[in-house]
Order: structure tokens, then C-alpha cells, then sequence
């Protein structure tokens, strides 16, 4: 135990841990911003999904549907009254009336709307009218309601969308997946994820950031160790005995525990974040993952807790095994330029190969295509770790 | 004498030709995945601008696409641009607001550009014809995205054999035989100049079969490789707007791609200058190349951190990480980052941290001639 916590001390050097705070706090200026600073564009989502949350549950289902139907009226109502009272001096007295001009002076003269609005305000005051009116509908009260109206159009467009889609329609994709997707949707309910932009798909795409900085962790923490006892000339006294030699086991069981630290330290500092800060997603973590769109749908009924694990424990697994992989590629070298040489290619790879994985999480791959890419690398580097400790262990040791 | 012989072991190291061909081959990847159906389209245009002829394997328009772009490109681009208002809009919507001083500094420089814009116009330059930009982006591709990768390959190779060279004398344990003489401990300099060489030499491999390899994929007519860059029908998006590359001079689509290459091995040369000065202060070669990657990763990150209204905030947009990361805007003005549409941005960044590298390694080396070698 006293060569384990020993060989743990030499990963988690002081230079090494300077090198990593350094790298640390360069990451998160670069992506710390884990829930978006962007107050209107995060507000109402959340605001949105705590009040569904609150009225519906985990799921919305018709009759709900109806009730964000009538809100949504509602709400439009408001909108138009806003428009008549701030931009009416302008000719724009309603929302309808605004979207209107908006595409005019978007899609340019030639489409129907331009034709529309300039027979209404006269062609020659459209701009003149556009522009005083977007200062305004930028502005609060009419901003925050737009964009609540806009979540709740995405979620009444969301069941428009699972209507009128016709499964069978879906020919790229397996019997058993529209078979999954039939069976989804006669249910009758969609999960509250959507309601928040896909609060799953928000996390995955923040953490894949998270997850490449635990990857270069790990090569910085682990790489330079073996080849460092091969230059300061340690190895040949280290393997001149065969308690020596079985230091070798400690030394990977040392990397190993350094990986799942980092592992667990980056996770807490992530999930803190995610689910602590303001706007964050805790509420909806006992909604179910499936919602009713094929790539978003996965063949087991899992909840956005337990998606957040198997990507946590996922990136756990890969950097594990890139920690096996370049803790045997390591021995190989004997200077540094090698192992850091060797170490770039096998982040960027276990990188993409992680993305790659991720992809084919949902119904429109085969079930068993997510474990098997997933036990393939853990697999693979376990079982050359073994050969080559054997060989190692064994080999007549020349200098 | 010993230039000759560090030189060499470099050029005998096997990993400096394998990150070499891995880089080679990884650039042949990303171009040819980036110009896939794109490639049929410039074939295309290339028998009509010979012949006149819309060629039969044109399915798909590329011709009647190309046709409408070169009758409205200079009125939809060049016609109504007035720089001055398109750079306040982009301002308040894009760019953070700056100093007095750093304003008077930029607006001096839009100055320049609005009589080079002048200059387009009335010249012909503006007329030239060229692939559409906003169909093919063949800018983007080949510097927005393959050189920003290759200076990128180009320092992690110059980072790495700069280290080695620098200890090798520690990895084969001949550094108290090397470094007890004068002789020896003015070695350093020559390790420095066999650094910077081997650099120059990955670089212009990398660089030369890249730009062949594009070139031959994409064969591109010779009259459309003599036209400007700054040419209507070239325009691509870059960010959220779309207008023409505005050159500082004349420049025609070859002349571009050389200057920029060229520009692209001091890129590389700077690497293994800065790798030189820290490796002085650096116990091996691991921490060498891990603090020199750090110290190219907080020119990008420290930006972000301090205010840009004060001396080193400035400084801080002049780094070569900064001009690595915008490889497609060298030698034109880049409205998202008004500090780079100075004439010679990347040209003085290249030279100011040569120098500056040349300058701390002086009083460093001197150091290092009475250190005691351990």
C-alpha cells in the first residue's frame, strides 16, 4: 500500500500539478460558461419548463397540449396589445403585423410578404419602419414575451411534428426502431426535455468540451512517468529484482486511481455547474430521455439522470483506456519528445472515437452498436496492457 | 561546424520524418473530405471558361451558377460597399468596444483601405473571375481551415524537435562532457539554428505536397489562379457576413498562396525560437514542450481574461497564435478583430516575436554559460 501511495505521489508531482492548475483555468475561460450567460435566450426555457414541471409532471400529454394551446392564444394576445401600444404610432399593431415587415425586409423585394407589407405601409417606409420598430421588440416587455411565445410555439410545432410524420416513411431505419418509435408515441405523452431545448443534448454538447480536457489531463499526468525513469536511469536499478519488477503492477494500478481522481474531480466541478447554477436542468432530471423524434430516441426508457451517468461513467471508460494505452506506448520510449509525440494523436483519437460513440446512442442505430464501441477500446488496451506487462516483467533487461 | 552535425541529428531522428508523413497524409485527408462534390463543379467551369460549352457531366447548374454570380457579384459586393458604415454596423453588433487610442489607430487603418478599396474598383481587379465564393469557399478550405491545421502540425513540430535538440545532450547523459568547455556551451546557438533549420525544412515539406496535393485535386484554371483575390465573384461568408477580401495590395490567387506559405515556415520558425528561449529555464524536454504549448494556449486564452484597454490587453492581440488561428484573413482587413486590419499584422507579429524571442535569450544565455551543469 506505502509503493501504491508512493507511486500515486510521483503522477501528482508539484510541477505537474502546476502545469495542470495552468491548464485548468486556460480551459475554463474557454468553456466555462456552462450554462449560457445569454439571459433572455436561458431564462425563458427555464422558466418555462419549471412551470410545465409544476403543472404537468414529467410528461405532457393532449389534453395538456390543449392547455399550451390556449397560453399560447394568451400570450399572443398580450403580444398584440404591447405592439398596438408601443410600436402603433408606427402602423405596427400586432405581432402578425411585425413578423410581417420582419420578412419583407429579410427576404427583400420579390417575396410575397414585401408585396404584402408595401401595399399596407407604402414600399418607401419599410425600412423607416423596421428599424424603429426592432429597437423595440428587442426591448422588455416585448422581448421576454416573444421569445416565451417562441418556446411554446417549438413545443406545439414538436406535436405537429410527431403527427404528421409518418414512421413508416423512415426507410433508412430498422423494423425493430419504428417498431420502439410506434410504441413511444401511442402513448400519447412526450417528455418535458423538450420543452427546455433538449436539456440532454445541451449537456452532452458542453461536456464533450469537459471530456477532451480530461483526456489531456490524463496523458499529461501519465505520460511522462515511465519514460522518466528510463531517462534518469531508475528502470535498471527498479528491475534488477523481482520486488522491482512487481512495482510495475502498482505503478499501473497508480495511473489508474489518477484517472478516475481526475475523472471524479472534473465530473463534480461539471455536474456542479450543470445543476447548481442558475438556469440549470435539475428539475427535469427524472423526465424520460425519449422524445418521440428518431434521433432522439433511444430503445431503453431512460431518464436524463441516468443518461448523465452513462456519460460520465462512457468518459470514465475511454479514459481509462487511453490511460492503459499510453501508459504501455510509454514504456516504448525513451525520451519525452516520443510520449508527447505519441500522446497528441491518442487524445485526438479517443476524442472522436467518444463523439463517434455518442452518435450511436439513439434508435437509429442498432442497440448493440453503443456497448460493443464502447467495449472494443476497453477491451483492446486491457488485453495489451496484460501482454506486454508479462513481456515486460519478463524481459532480460539490457540497459 | 557543429550547426552541421545538430542539424543531423535531427534529419537522422526517425520520429521528425514519421510526424512529417502523419501530418502529410492527415492534410490530404482533411482536403480531400472538404472538396468532395465541390470538386465536380470547379471541373465543370473549367471546360466552359476553355470552351464556351456547358459540358455534358454538368448535372447539377455549376455553369448557370457561375454564369449569375460573374453578372452580379460586382453590383451585389462592390457597387453601393461603403466600408465605413459596413464597419460601424459590424462594430456595434460583433466587436467590443475599445480605447480612444486603439479607435484612432484603427480608423487610420480604414482610411488605407477605403483608397484600396478605391483602387479595386477603378483597376479591374473587382471584375476578375474566379470559382463563386459562396458556392465552393475554396478560400476557406484551403487557409481557413487546411493552414490553420498545418501551423498548427507545423508548431507541435518545431515545439517538439527544438526539445529534443536542446536535451539532447541530457536524454545521452554527454552533458558533462559537452557543456565543460567553451566550445561546448556555445553550442547552444548552433542547436538553435539546426532547430529553426529542421523546422523550416518540416514546414516547407508539409506546406509544399498540402498546396500541391490542393492544387491537383482541384485543378485550378491558370487564368483563375492570376486572378485577385480581391475579385467580386470570389467573396465567400466569413463569419456571419458576407463581403469581399479586401487586400492590402494586389494580389492574385497564386501570389497569395505563396506569400503565404512563406510566411507560414516563419510561423514555424517562431515556435522553435520560443521553444529555444524556455528551454534555458526548463529541467527536460517534456516540461519544454508542455510550458511552450501553454504559453501558445494563453496567447489565446488571456485575450478573453484582461481588458483590452490597457498596454498588455493590447500587446495581447498581437501574438502568433492569434494570427495562426486567422490564416485566412493575412494580408486583408478582418472586420471581427479590427487590430488585424493593420497593413503587415502578421508580417510584424512574425518579425516582433523573433526578435523579442532573439532578445530574451541573450541575457538568458549568458546565463547559462557560468550555470553549473548538475
Amino acid at each position: 500500500m506505502k509503493i501504491l501511495f508512493f507511486e500515486i505521489r510521483r503522477y501528482l508531482r508539484p510541477v505537474t500539478l502546476a502545469i495542470v492548475c495552468v491548464f485548468t483555468f486556460f480551459w475554463y475561460v474557454l468553456y466555462g460558461d456552462i450554462n449560457s450567460s445569454n439571459t433572455a435566450n436561458r431564462s425563458c426555457p427555464y422558466n418555462l419548463s419549471v412551470e410545465y414541471k409544476q403543472r404537468f409532471g414529467n410528461t405532457i400529454d393532449r389534453d395538456e397540449l390543449e392547455e399550451i394551446k390556449k397560453d399560447y392564444a394568451n400570450i399572443i394576445a398580450q403580444l398584440d396589445a404591447l405592439y398596438d401600444e408601443y410600436t402603433g404610432k408606427y402602423g405596427v399593431h400586432s405581432k402578425a403585423d411585425y413578423d410581417l415587415i420582419f420578412a419583407a425586409i429579410s427576404d427583400g423585394k420579390g417575396c410575397e410578404e414585401y408585396s404584402a407589407a408595401a401595399e399596407k405601409w407604402g414600399e418607401e417606409n419599410l425600412t423607416e419602419i423596421y428599424d424603429a420598430c426592432e429597437d423595440i421588440h428587442w426591448q422588455d416587455p416585448i422581448n421576454i414575451l416573444e421569445f416565451k411565445a417562441q418556446d411554446i410555439m417549438n413545443v406545439i410545432e414538436y406535436f405537429e411534428i410527431l403527427d404528421s410524420s409518418d414512421i413508416d416513411s423512415f426507410s433508412e431505419n430498422s423494423q425493430a426502431a419504428k417498431e420502439r418509435l410506434r410504441q413511444y408515441r401511442a402513448s400519447g405523452e412526450v417528455s418535458l426535455l423538450l420543452t427546455n431545448f433538449g436539456g440532454d443534448y445541451y449537456f452532452k454538447e458542453q461536456f464533450k468540451y469537459w471530456s477532451l480536457f480530461i483526456y489531456i489531463i490524463c496523458a499529461l499526468i501519465v505520460a511522462p512517468v515511465l519514460v522518466g525513469n528510463r531517462v534518469t536511469n531508475i528502470q535498471s536499478m527498479q528491475f534488477a529484482s523481482r520486488c522491482g519488477r512487481s512495482i510495475l503492477k502498482k505503478q499501473f494500478t497508480a495511473a489508474l486511481i489518477v484517472t478516475v481522481f481526475v475523472n471524479l474531480a472534473v465530473d463534480a466541478f461539471f455536474c456542479g455547474v450543470a445543476f447548481f447554477a442558475k438556469y440549470n436542468t435539475r428539475h427535469l432530471l427524472s423526465c424520460l430521455l425519449n422524445t418521440g423524434v428518431i434521433k432522439r430516441a433511444t430503445w431503453l426508457d431512460i431518464t436524463f439522470w441516468q443518461y448523465v451517468l452513462i456519460i460520465l461513467c462512457r468518459t470514465l471508460l475511454m479514459s481509462l483506456s487511453l490511460t492503459c494505452l499510453l501508459f504501455i506506448l510509454s514504456y516504448f520510449f525513451n525520451n519525452y519528445v516520443g510520449v508527447v509525440a505519441i500522446s497528441i494523436p491518442c487524445v485526438a483519437l479517443m476524442y472522436i472515437y467518444s463523439k463517434d460513440i455518442e452518435n450511436n446512442f439513439y434508435i437509429n442505430h442498432s442497440p448493440v452498436v453503443y456497448p460493443l464501441m464502447l467495449l472494443i477500446p476497453i477491451i483492446t488496451t486491457a488485453a495489451l496492457t496484460i501482454i506486454v506487462m508479462r513481456r515486460i516483467r519478463r524481459t532480460d533487461y539490457l540497459y | 561546424m557543429f550547426f552541421k552535425n545538430e542539424i543531423r541529428k535531427i534529419l537522422r531522428f526517425p520520429l521528425f520524418w514519421i510526424i512529417t508523413a502523419v501530418c502529410v497524409g492527415f492534410n490530404a485527408f482533411i482536403i480531400t473530405s472538404n472538396m468532395s462534390y465541390e470538386r465536380v463543379g470547379i471541373k465543370a467551369i473549367n471546360s466552359y471558361a476553355k470552351t464556351g460549352n456547358v459540358p455534358a457531366f454538368d448535372k447539377y447548374g455549376f455553369c448557370e451558377n457561375y454564369d449569375q454570380v460573374k453578372q452580379t457579384a460586382y453590383d451585389d459586393y462592390y457597387k453601393n460597399f461603403d466600408i465605413w458604415e459596413f464597419k460601424e454596423n459590424c462594430e456595434s453588433m460583433f466587436v467590443k468596444k475599445n480605447s480612444e487610442a486603439a479607435q484612432k489607430v484603427i480608423d487610420n487603418n480604414y482610411k488605407i483601405l477605403e483608397q484600396r478599396i478605391n483602387q479595386i474598383k477603378s483597376n479591374g481587379e473587382a471584375l476578375d473571375e474566379y470559382y463563386p465564393g459562396t458556392t465552393y469557399s475554396l478560400h476557406y478550405v484551403l487557409y481557413g481551415n487546411t493552414f490553420t491545421i498545418m501551423l498548427f502540425e507545423l508548431a507541435v513540430i518545431a515545439i517538439l524537435m527544438t526539445s529534443y535538440l536542446m536535451k539532447y545532450e541530457e536524454f545521452y547523459s554527454t552533458h558533462h562532457t559537452v557543456y565543460t568547455s567553451k566550445s561546448g556551451r556555445t553550442i547552444v546557438f548552433s542547436k538553435a539554428l539546426a532547430a529553426a533549420a529542421a523546422s523550416a525544412i518540416a514546414a516547407a515539406i508539409i506546406i509544399f505536397t498540402a498546396a500541391a496535393y490542393f492544387l491537383i485535386l482541384i485543378p485550378q484554371s491558370t487564368d483563375f489562379l492570376k486572378s485577385s483575390v480581391s475579385a467580386a465573384m470570389a467573396t465567400e461568408q466569413r463569419g456571419l457576413v458576407t463581403y469581399p477580401f479586401i487586400t492590402w495590395q494586389k494580389m492574385s490567387q497564386f501570389g497569395y498562396l505563396v506569400r503565404v506559405s512563406l510566411l507560414s515556415i516563419c510561423y514555424a520558425v517562431i515556435a522553435s525560437m520560443i521553444t529555444f528561449v524556455i528551454s534555458f529555464i526548463s529541467k527536460n524536454a517534456y516540461i519544454n514542450a508542455v510550458v511552450t504549448a501553454m504559453l501558445y494556449f494563453s496567447f489565446i486564452v488571456l485575450p478573453y481574461v484582461l481588458p483590452r484597454n490597457n498596454l498588455l490587453g493590447f500587446a495581447l492581440m498581437f501574438t502568433p497564435t492569434g494570427s495562426m488561428l486567422s490564416v485566412s484573413n493575412w494580408f486583408m482587413e478582418y472586420i471581427f478583430n479590427p487590430f488585424m486590419s493593420y497593413p503587415g499584422y502578421e508580417t510584424y507579429v512574425c518579425l516582433g516575436y523573433m526578435l523579442i524571442s532573439a532578445l530574451i535569450s541573450i541575457p538568458l544565455w549568458k546565463y547559462f554559460k557560468v550555470k553549473n551543469i548538475d
